[in-house]
């Protein structure tokens, strides 16, 4: 115990709840789950893509961080090592599946999610919009499946600096690159974007 | 980065503009990039490109309500953990100190691999072993069919199989096949070499249903094995019947071995599933069989039926074969639609197959140019499926003088919005070929689903759009509106074969006098849905 509380320095916001997890409270652990699950779960929607398989990583994420916290040194903050699970919990997520991706036609029959009731009658109620409204899921449908396209370390790359607004170098060590290496996924994630955005839509993503 | 041709090295202004984006520029820099942005155009669209595509990466995947986990999130990881079977589970190591990527001890995982690997060696050896000694016999049994092969054929069982393998028949029922070739040229071979011996056995010759060595049975269904092991091809899955091993002597008519057309593997209905084969009379060796009638795959691909004119001035953006659009996302809307193709090409060859080709408007420029780039690769012809096409009319779009014109035909199907400007083509040549073009551009998933279905498949080939209902009710939504929107104007600018012509719209469709919402582009463009109608050599 002594030694995690050598190691686990007090700039370490988790500091405190991590000591007493080691100290043996057994609530100590709640609490770490609910201070890091949006973060995690957040991240995990966003590598994925969907909200059911984000919901089981990030649990599976904190199950996994629970059996590890012992052996846990405090080298890192509990924020990036928790990160690391969850990045390493995803990507087996995404090997499960494979590569093959399938969309389906778009159908004005569908119900559009989160609601009731079938796009056309959205595109209906738009009005004089309607052809904006169609355009724009369109739009979206293409770079949802531009960005599941990307190499799963680009896509990382690409959120980690968009959404969880890391720098170069947050991101290199979080998962164990040269900043070099950060800087050119991430180009190139954003140029593939950019052109599989093109060539679905002819147009840039807008 | 292929769209600003007046750029020689736009990727280093793509990266300049990602550094601005980033922070990463000192303010020397930046001040000059924001320059550059401000006056140079190309700059200032793809710094407004990089900065739509931020908003969209920051609001990609689930929004809203959806990104908040649920309320009983920890009740939910408590339950995980107080599982009985996640208690036993083995503990998951994830030192602070190990990064993401790092290899995790292994141990138990390594001596599995070796296992592995270790019975994988002894396979391949027992194979390696068991080919050499069969092949003695059979090249011992074949030497009298060599005697009159011309010598750039080889001997015949050799030319058979490089002709195999440049076929990149990639199914095991073509593996079948071949076994079933070899063995019938084995048995073959073993009654010229039967008199030799001094063991003629004329019931057999005669019947031609005579069983097969045993040795030149394992021989060959040691080769299908050996072809399959030896990953040339993955096999394809439209074409999968089953695992593998040689087809039973007799299973399949002596013409299928120079025919390989998917007709020997669906019958049409009244035709005899298990024809017999054909009994030779003789054995001479003015009957040998005849060298493999497939031609090897032409180096030089036959011209398109269609006149090529010169490059044009402004080349065409060509995407890679990676990026081709294919119809995967739209199987429903295609079997409606290719219907009527299917069965125009079934009047002409029983086994056509349809490849429906969906570009946007934008991407109409690039169709025949991407066309001929796929046609580079096969040894496949291209005209027009329709004999006779339309006079021109406003409807057809002018072709760009640097790319063949489509052939216009009429649409195949009322339903498809956009068949005013639809092209069928009619694509042909040896199946083997047809599935090279699957398999090398990703195009795959005809409209019949068994068109090597899924080799192709791949995450960046995917097309989104509108099933056929949906387009029509589109259009009726929008007051009579083609979809998708125009091309924008620079690009029908830059490539003025990409500019539609409003008036090409579906009769009595209004022609869009104002630009939408998306930019300024006009609503006159259309889908131009290139319909390739497969039809495999006779």
């Amino acid at each position: 115990m002594a030694e995690h509380k050598q190691a686990a320095t007090n700039r370490d916001p988790d500091h405190e709840v991590l000591e007493a997890f080691w100290a043996g409270d057994s609530g100590a652990f709640d609490s770490l789950v609910e201070r890091h699950q949006g973060r995690v779960f957040r991240l995990a929607c966003r590598l994925l893509g969907d909200r059911d398989s984000a919901l089981d990583a990030a649990q599976e994420t904190f199950v996994k961080a629970w059996k590890a916290l012992p052996r846990f040194k405090g080298d890192a903050r509990f924020s990036t090592w928790l990160t690391r699970i969850a990045i390493n919990q995803c990507r087996n997520e995404l090997r499960k599946r494979g590569t093959v991706k399938h969309t389906r036609p778009l159908s004005l029959d569908d119900v559009v999610p989160g609601t009731d009731s079938p796009r056309a009658d959205s595109v209906e109620a738009s009005g004089a919009s309607a052809w904006e409204t169609v355009r724009g899921e369109e739009v979206r449908t293409a770079f949802t499946a531009a960005m599941e396209a990307l190499e799963p370390e680009s896509r990382e790359v690409l959120i980690l600096t968009e959404v969880e607004a890391l720098s170069y170098e947050g991101i290199a060590e979080l998962l164990d690159v040269p900043v070099g290496t950060v800087r050119s996924r991430l180009h190139r994630a954003r140029a593939d974007v950019r052109r599989r955005m093109a060539a679905v839509l002819g147009t840039s993503p807008s | 980065m292929t769209q600003q041709p007046t750029n020689p090295e736009p990727s280093a202004d793509f990266v300049l503009l990602n550094d601005l984006l980033d922070g990463r520029l000192d303010d020397a820099d930046a001040d000059a990039v924001r320059a550059r942005i401000d006056t140079e155009s190309p700059m200032r669209e793809m710094w407004d490109e990089l900065k739509r595509m931020q908003d969209c990466v920051r609001g990609y995947g689930p929004t809203g309500e959806a990104l908040e986990p649920p309320t009983d999130f920890v009740a939910q990881v408590r339950r995980r953990i107080d599982t009985p079977g996640a208690e036993a589970a083995p503990t998951v190591e994830v030192p602070s100190s190990v990064p993401v990527s790092a290899p995790r001890p292994r141990g138990r995982v390594l001596r599995m691999f070796t296992l592995a690997y270790a019975a994988a060696a002894l396979l391949v050896v027992g194979f390696t072993v068991h080919y050499a000694l069969n092949r003695s016999d059979v090249e011992s049994g074949s030497t009298l069919e060599t005697a009159d092969t011309p010598d750039d054929m080889g001997p015949p069982e050799t030319a058979t199989f490089e002709a195999r393998s440049r076929e990149t028949t990639e199914d095991l029922e073509d593996l079948e096949e071949t076994a079933f070739l070899q063995d019938k040229r084995g048995r073959e071979g073993e009654a010229r070499s039967a008199p030799a011996a001094g063991s003629l056995d004329k019931g057999g010759k005669q019947t031609g249903a005579k069983p097969k060595a045993p040795g030149a049975r394992d021989e060959l269904a040691g080769r299908a094995k050996e072809k399959t092991a030896s990953g040339d091809k993955p096999p394809v899955g439209g074409g999968f019947r089953g695992p593998g091993g040689a087809v039973p002597p007799g299973m399949r008519k002596p013409s299928d071995e120079v025919q390989p057309t998917p007709t020997r593997r669906r019958p049409r209905p009244g035709e005899s599933p298990t024809p017999t084969p054909t009994p030779r009379p003789t054995a001479t060796p003015s009957d040998l069989p005849p060298p493999d009638p497939m031609p090897p795959p032409d180096p030089v691909p036959p011209p398109l039926t269609q006149p090529v004119p010169e490059p044009s001035p402004e080349p065409v953006p060509v995407d890679p074969p990676a990026r081709d659009p294919a119809p995967e996302g739209e199987d429903a809307e295609e079997d409606e639609r290719a219907q009527p193709a299917k069965e125009a090409g079934k009047r002409e060859a029983p086994t056509a197959r349809d490849i429906l080709l969906v570009y946007h408007a934008d991407d109409v420029a690039r169709a025949p140019t991407h066309l001929r780039e796929l046609l580079a690769k096969v040894s496949l012809r291209l005209e027009p499926a329709d004999p006779t096409p339309p006079p021109p009319s406003p409807t057809t779009p002018v072709p760009p003088s640097g790319t063949p014109p489509p052939p216009s035909s009429p649409p195949a199907d009322p339903r498809a919005p956009a068949t005013t400007a639809a092209r069928l083509y009619r694509l042909t040549g040896p199946l083997s070929e047809l599935r090279r073009l699957d398999s090398s551009t990703g195009i795959g998933g005809g409209a019949g689903g068994t068109f090597a279905e899924t080799a192709g498949r791949k995450a960046d080939s995917v097309v989104e759009t509108l099933d056929a209902k949906s387009w029509q009710r589109l259009a009726g939504m929008i007051g009579g509106r083609t979809w998708p929107p125009a091309p924008a104007a620079k690009k029908s600018k830059r490539l003025p074969e990409n500019k539609p012509d409003a008036g090409s719209a579906r009769p009595g469709t209004p022609r869009p006098s104002r630009g939408s919402a998306t930019g300024g582009r006009t609503d006159a463009g259309k889908p131009v849905r290139v319909r390739i109608v497969i039809v495999p050599a006779k």
